[in-house]
């Protein structure tokens, strides 16, 4: 089964041999990437698994499988951190299939006038573009926008004029969230994750993606928090697509497995990573990532389909080792802490 | 910030008449629903799930979903313990940004 002397495997399903150490790699990367941002990264991986030759016939099962197992993983662990709103989960799944289904009848309508092609294409380039050049508008303006909330409290006290605070839509039934501690309108929470499983159902994506931001700037989560409800949702779409795919005959068990194996323990990385950096910078380093994922998106609809996969791969391991070595920075600077701490004690 | 969204733009318009007309090679699909593999030669483990791929693709998927869950839990509980040992525990955070 395994040729430990070439590190290959052999691939019952698919009926082939394939290098562990990629499948292991691959599914590392990307585990590190889904703790970390929240997202099933069917993205990289499906590109990924291309390069190296890996069926395509096999591949988005494959990656579904892995998910799976991989967001047991990093749920769990965004649980203990208290980064799941499960609440918001169960309300984002339920609408999340809903708009899918729209999405994808919409597409099914394309396609029968011919159009379906470039309007998804563009609509998916517009949004990764979009998305991730609003997040880095977002974050090079925070300084500013501080200063100025900051500026506007102090001359509020001055004056002796409370401010108003600032009021959203508060169309009856609300919600309350406690784990995110918001309360919000059940129209808008409703028409939010309707539009997001509708953009996923329109571009054939897991939508985790676009489910994290959405959460943030639109529900009003915290970043930490938006991730592992995001993980929450993306666990039911794994397992759904897991099974079906299954049944399907489209998984092969054997190197989904050694995808998991890397995937889990990647996985644990980017969820502790969250821990040390927090709230922007990780809203930075997905801008980043979705921008990259956008011109990776660019060059494959130019027929570059091989540089397309490279620069999506290549963003992904860049990524993660900037992610890494986040976590491993804050690591050192709360253990000096720790021990300045205990010196200062004794 | 203007002079980059003026070369984004530009870009994007540039590479429009390709995005546009750039068709989809697609790709040959088997219908994997009816598909059979070789088991000759295959023992253990890969005898085991290739043999249910064979007989009954419900039962293949159920062990597919089952084994991803075990799987990672198993690998899960062994990387929080070596996590834990090397001082990187996780708990309860406080939610600023």
């Amino acid at each position: 089964m395994l040729d430990i002397l070439n590190f290959t495997v052999y691939l019952p399903i698919a009926e082939l041999h394939f290098p562990v150490l990629i499948l292991i790699a691959i599914g590392f990367s990307v585990g590190v990437l889904g703790g970390f941002f929240g997202v099933g990264g069917a993205w990289v991986v499906t590109p990924a698994l291309n390069i190296f030759g890996f069926p395509m016939a096999y591949a988005i099962g494959t990656d579904l499988a892995h998910i799976f197992g991989k967001s047991i993983v990093a749920t769990a662990k965004h649980r203990k951190m208290g980064n799941v709103d499960v609440k918001l989960g169960l309300v984002s799944i339920v609408g999340s299939v809903v708009g899918l289904e729209i999405g994808a009848q919409n597409v099914m309508w394309l396609t029968r006038i011919g159009l379906a092609g470039p309007v998804v294409r563009y609509t998916y380039m517009l949004l990764l573009f979009g998305l991730g050049f609003y997040m880095l508008y977002d974050f090079a303006t925070k300084d500013k926008r501080a200063a100025a909330q900051a500026a506007k409290m102090a001359a509020a006290t001055r004056s002796g004029i409370a401010i108003e605070p600032k009021k959203g839509w508060q169309l009856p039934p609300m919600m309350h969230f406690p784990t995110s501690g918001i309360t919000i309108s059940f129209w808008t929470v409703t028409g939010v994750f309707l539009f997001t499983g509708w953009l996923s159902g329109f571009l054939g994506v897991g939508g985790g993606f676009i489910r994290m931001p959405a959460l943030i700037y639109l529900i009003g989560c915290p970043t930490a928090v938006a991730v592992g409800t995001d993980l929450f949702a993306v666990l039911f779409a794994g397992a759904y697509g897991c099974w079906t795919y299954g049944v399907k005959g489209a998984v092969d068990v054997t190197a989904a497995v050694f995808m998991l194996i890397g995937a889990s323990i990647g996985a644990q990385i980017g969820v502790t990573a969250v821990k040390y950096i927090r709230g922007y910078g990780i809203r930075l380093l997905f801008a980043i990532m979705i921008i990259l994922a956008g011109v990776s998106v660019v060059f494959k609809q130019m027929e570059l389909t091989t540089i397309a996969a490279w620069v999506v791969m290549s963003a992904a391991l860049g990524m993660c080792v900037v992610i890494m070595a986040g976590l491993w920075k804050g690591f050192k600077k709360e253990k000096a802490e720790k021990a300045a701490y205990t010196k200062e004690g004794s | 910030m203007k002079r980059l969204w003026t070369i984004i733009i530009n870009l994007l318009l540039l590479t429009a008449p390709a995005l546009v007309w750039a068709a989809d090679p697609g790709e040959k699909m088997v219908d994997m629903g009816t598909r059979q593999v070789a088991t000759a030669g295959l023992s253990a483990i890969n005898l085991f799930f290739a043999g249910w791929y064979n007989d009954n693709k419900w039962v293949f998927a159920i062990i597919v979903t089952v084994l991803m869950g075990l799987v990672g839990g198993i690998i899960a509980f062994i990387t929080d313990i070596f996590l834990k040992a090397a001082g990187l525990d996780v708990s309860k955070m406080d939610h600023h940004e």
